[in-house]
């Protein structure tokens, strides 16, 4: 039996151990933890007599320690150190054998030689023997040391087993071996005391676990006490999740990784670490998740759209000059091509020619029979050409690096001409360019009652186009959300999600054409026609058009279907508008129309029988 | 066992051999035979001579002197070299290069240097054990400093301990330097001499003088052999094996310096000898301690009378230092084993 009574250890006034108390009883083997600095080598200096402890006594089988003469002690008592350096060429089994010179018998003794046969076996030194100490890797000497330790002992029962960090240079079959070991052998009656840094193989192999923090013992018990979540945290500052293994009863602790960005701490070095690190963590995320949309892996990445498209400049992606206007002057030469458009819960593509280039104001027109777009090309600030998987196409993004609009090559495309293309738009200088991370701000509502109610009815009713919507929503200072609410009566009413749905499919199935908005920051794109097909597939519901526009839309992330209808020269035009939970826009549905007629009467009719 | 007993045999045998070779050789040549029959007679085996006086007072007076000095100088050198590589617990350790012997000789200097001043009365008392005394002082203290320098966490640093070493030895040399100022014609001759290292001045009273502080060392430093074999792994971790360490340390520190104290007071620095034989016999028999320190105080004696051989016949009638000899066999292994070893024997 080993008592620990109330030992403190200080240096110049500080105390690097404080007030411990412990015993430890023959068959027990003890795992001693704690951070760096806790106290854990003091403690073992102490316990194997190298240091005298400034108050308190270790009182060793009802005999204070220091009562022991060293051979006394020697022969009950082996301690491995951390650090163990031979510089002489002694072989392996000279070593272990010096753990025998306490018997003072010959070295041919049959006691010294089963010693040394069971030893070298158990520590896997035996193939080892006859090799000199100086040609061993650092784990395979801390493994003579172990044979030589355990030989010393070897056939004492009541011997006490110290093992200051025995494990550190070993690998991970030794590390279990070694604990494997000094359990055993406390099985059959040794003490075992094991300064340990891996909190996972203490829980494993010890009965017993004392936590050492700040030099005070934190925590004495079996492992699965010690070792909560907490108790961790207080001691290493480290979150852990603790479990017990359903099968063995045995404690698991899983460490949440820390993540350090090495931006924070090292400006210098960070650019290109980050590159390269980002194009890894890229390629592996899309592994990983084949079906997630660039957006998507740019918001998990903490990055832009535009920026996954920068790591493969040079390779697989051209940097264009953003001579935005011009470039889309010259889509038409590309013949038959896919137009995409997407915000992040609305996506539409079609195939087509873009025709009828037109510019209005601040806004180009592609007024096409498929290709129906509104551009707002001072937001387009990026232009690249991709070539992914075989999939050739010209990408644009806004200044903030989000993806506004995506021409793909098809089968139809004049695929020269595109690479006439690239090759007269290309940028001399293909770095990437600098994306401004601008956060993006809502708009703060203003209060209700500031708002001038009645003049905004009146601008309201006195609509002349569909367009004049957002002059009026910006004149009046509204988000569009507070537009929708403060409308004149009957102008816009909130109608369910399923309302939505149930018109949809009555459009599908009476053939009503309809138009659907896709906008984002950049662009908006309509898709007009019959609905062929109406496909719900987990939250995702795909509208096609017949011929073969698509446009699909997040159900999930719908917060509110409004109902507006807005007078025009031609009449009212009703519309469904779907939003997100942040008020900003999905998509829009329209009866399709032609300015100067009026609307649809068909669409008229669904709405009002869908939405009753 | 038996590879002990081999290497012991061996190692008797080539120093009879190399004695009695060495006996015949030199500016004198005397056959084998001669030299054997003139051994016996005087040990009292055979009743008849040689009919060749001057072969017989050479034999005796001189070259028998020489020799069993050299026997003398050569185990001192050889089995402190080990004791002190064990205290230090590295093969370089050697008590020329860690500034032992300069120590010594600084003192033996010192001693003759001041004799007319101060110590005639006592010098008179003592006479030869003086110097002895005077050199054993001088290397204890010096082995004593650069242990202490060395040490670094209770391991000994062997960076330090050859830094140390070498400024032990400049200054050393420098003092010894200043003494030689003070000296008159004679004390500068044996200064002199000293500074070379010679077994030129033997003589039995010589021999007698010193045959203590070399035997006694030589006979008690083996029984250490376990001790320094569990320091060699370290000191705490000795301890924890149920050695004291600081009692061997300090036994076999007053031992080793008593034996190169000895040796430099007659013979002046003699280097390399300490490094070199240990490291051949670990190279043979392995690094036990219960081996390589009786077995280089054997090789040790062999080397240095080989050594002793070499430099009175190779340019005879003209004697060559023997510590260039000694340094030219020694040094290169010096080197061998820091280019072999150096990562791990100097971390």
């Amino acid at each position: 039996m080993l008592r620990v009574e109330s030992i403190s250890y200080k240096i110049n006034n500080r105390y690097l151990l404080k007030d411990i108390t412990f015993s430890i009883r023959k068959g027990e083997m003890v795992a001693i933890l704690g951070a760096n600095g806790a106290g854990k080598s003091t403690l073992m200096k102490i316990l194997c007599r190298e240091k005298q402890p400034s108050e308190g006594r270790v009182v060793f089988d009802a005999k204070n320690l220091n009562d022991y003469s060293a051979k006394e002690l020697a022969a009950k008592r082996a301690t491995l150190y951390q650090q163990n350096t031979v510089s002489l060429a002694f072989t392996v089994q000279e070593v272990v054998l010096m753990g025998r010179y306490i018997k003072e018998t010959d070295n041919t003794d049959v006691a010294n030689q089963l010693a040394l046969k069971e030893t070298m076996e158990i520590c896997g030194i035996s193939h080892l023997a006859d090799r000199s100490m100086l040609t061993l890797s650092g784990g395979e000497q801390q493994r003579v040391h172990l044979a030589r330790v355990l030989s010393q002992v070897w056939d004492n029962k009541d011997a006490l087993l110290l093992l200051d960090e025995p494990i550190s240079n070993m690998d991970m079959l030794y590390q279990h071996q070694t604990l494997a070991i000094a359990n055993a052998l406390s099985k059959k009656g040794f003490m075992v005391v094991c300064v340990l840094h891996e909190i996972n193989l203490a829980a494993q192999y010890a009965d017993r676990v004392i936590m050492l923090k700040g030099g005070r013992k934190w925590w004495d018990g079996a492992p699965e006490e010690v070792f909560t979540s907490r108790n961790i945290f207080t001691a290493f500052g480290v979150h852990t999740q603790v479990q017990t293994d359903p099968r063995t009863l045995i404690t698991q602790i899983g460490p949440n990784g820390l993540k350090l960005d090495a931006a924070v701490f090292n400006s210098n070095l960070a650019a290109t670490y980050n590159r390269r690190s980002l194009k890894e963590r890229f390629i592996s995320y899309q592994d990983e998740y084949p079906a997630k949309a660039l957006w998507q892996i740019a918001e998990a990445l903490g990055v832009t759209e535009a920026e996954l498209m920068f790591l493969g400049l040079g390779e697989n992606v051209t940097l264009l000059r953003p001579e935005i206007e011009i470039i889309l002057g010259r889509i038409e030469e590309l013949g038959l091509v896919k137009g995409v458009t997407y915000n992040q819960h609305c996506e539409t593509e079609r195939i087509g020619v873009y025709r009828n280039f037109s510019k209005e104001g601040y806004t180009t027109l592609f007024l096409g029979e498929d290709i129906d777009l509104r551009i707002f090309p001072s937001r387009w600030k990026i232009a690249l050409a991709v070539e992914d998987k075989g999939k050739e196409s010209l990408q644009f993004f806004d200044t903030n690096g989000n993806a506004v609009h995506q021409i793909y090559l098809t089968g139809g495309s004049y695929r020269q001409v595109y690479l006439d293309l690239v090759e007269e738009f290309k940028q001399k200088d293909q770095s990437a360019p600098r994306i401004e991370k601008t956060i993006h701000k809502h708009m703060e509502e203003r209060r209700d009652a500031e708002i001038d109610i009645s003049d905004f009815h009146q601008a309201w009713n006195s609509m002349l186009d569909t367009h004049d919507f957002y002059g009026l929503v910006k004149r009046f200072g509204l988000t569009r959300m507070q537009a929708l609410r403060l409308a004149p009566p009957s102008r816009a009413m909130q109608v369910s999600l399923e309302s939505f749905r149930r018109t949809i499919l009555h459009c599908s199935n009476i053939k009503v054409p309809i138009m659907m908005f896709t906008a984002n920051e950049g662009c908006v794109q309509i898709n007009t026609g019959h609905l062929s097909n109406v496909n719900s597939n987990g939250a995702w519901l795909t509208l096609s058009e017949i011929s073969g526009g698509e446009t699909k839309l997040n159900e999930d992330a719908v917060h509110s279907v409004w109902h507006v209808v807005k007078p025009t020269v031609d009449g009212d035009v009703n519309s469904l508008e779907l939003y997100g939970a942040n008020g900003d826009m999905i998509v829009q549905f329209f009866g399709e129309r032609k300015t100067g007629i009026a609307e649809l009467e068909s669409w008229k009719k669904v709405l009002s029988n869908s939405l009753g | 066992m038996t590879n002990k007993k081999t290497i012991y045999t061996c190692l008797t045998l080539g120093l009879f051999v190399v004695v009695v070779f060495s006996l015949g050789l030199g500016a004198m040549h005397i056959p084998v035979l001669d030299v054997l029959t003139i051994l016996a007679k005087r040990i009292g085996i055979i009743d008849f001579t040689v009919e060749d006086d001057l072969a017989e007072n050479v034999l005796l007076y001189v070259r028998l002197p020489r020799i069993v000095l050299g026997l003398l100088v050569g185990a001192a050198l050889g089995i402190s070299g080990a004791a002190v590589q064990g205290i230090f617990r590295n093969p370089l350790a050697e008590p020329g290069l860690i500034g032992i012997s300069a120590g010594a000789s600084l003192f033996a200097v010192i001693i003759i240097g001041m004799e007319s001043l101060l110590f005639v009365s006592l010098s008179e008392l003592l006479g030869f054990y003086l110097l002895a005394f005077g050199a054993f002082a001088g290397a204890g203290f010096a082995a004593m400093l650069v242990y202490q320098f060395s040490k670094t966490d209770g391991k000994p640093n062997v960076a330090t301990m050859l830094l140390a070493g070498i400024a032990i030895n400049a200054l050393a040399g420098a003092l010894t330097g200043l003494v030689t100022y003070t000296a008159d014609e004679q004390q500068l001759r044996t200064i002199t001499f000293w500074m070379l290292g010679s077994l030129g001045g033997a003589n039995w009273d010589m021999i007698i003088g010193i045959t203590p502080f070399i035997l006694i060392p030589v006979l008690v430093l083996p029984i250490y052999g376990k001790g320094l074999n569990l320091f060699a792994i370290g000191e705490h971790q000795a301890e924890q094996m149920g050695m004291n360490p600081g009692k061997i340390k300090n036994r076999v520190v007053i031992l080793s310096t008593l034996a190169v104290g000895a040796c430099v007071s007659v013979t002046g620095i003699i280097g390399f000898v300490g490094l070199l034989v240990p490291h051949i016999i670990r190279l043979i028999g392995g690094a036990d301690h219960r081996l390589v320190l009786p077995a280089s105080a054997l090789l040790g004696a062999l080397v240095l009378t080989v050594s002793d051989m070499l430099a009175r016949i190779v340019v005879a009638p003209v004697e060559l230092p023997i510590g260039v000899i000694t340094a030219l066999l020694g040094a290169p292994v010096f080197l061998y084993i820091l280019y072999k070893d150096k990562k791990k024997i100097l971390q």
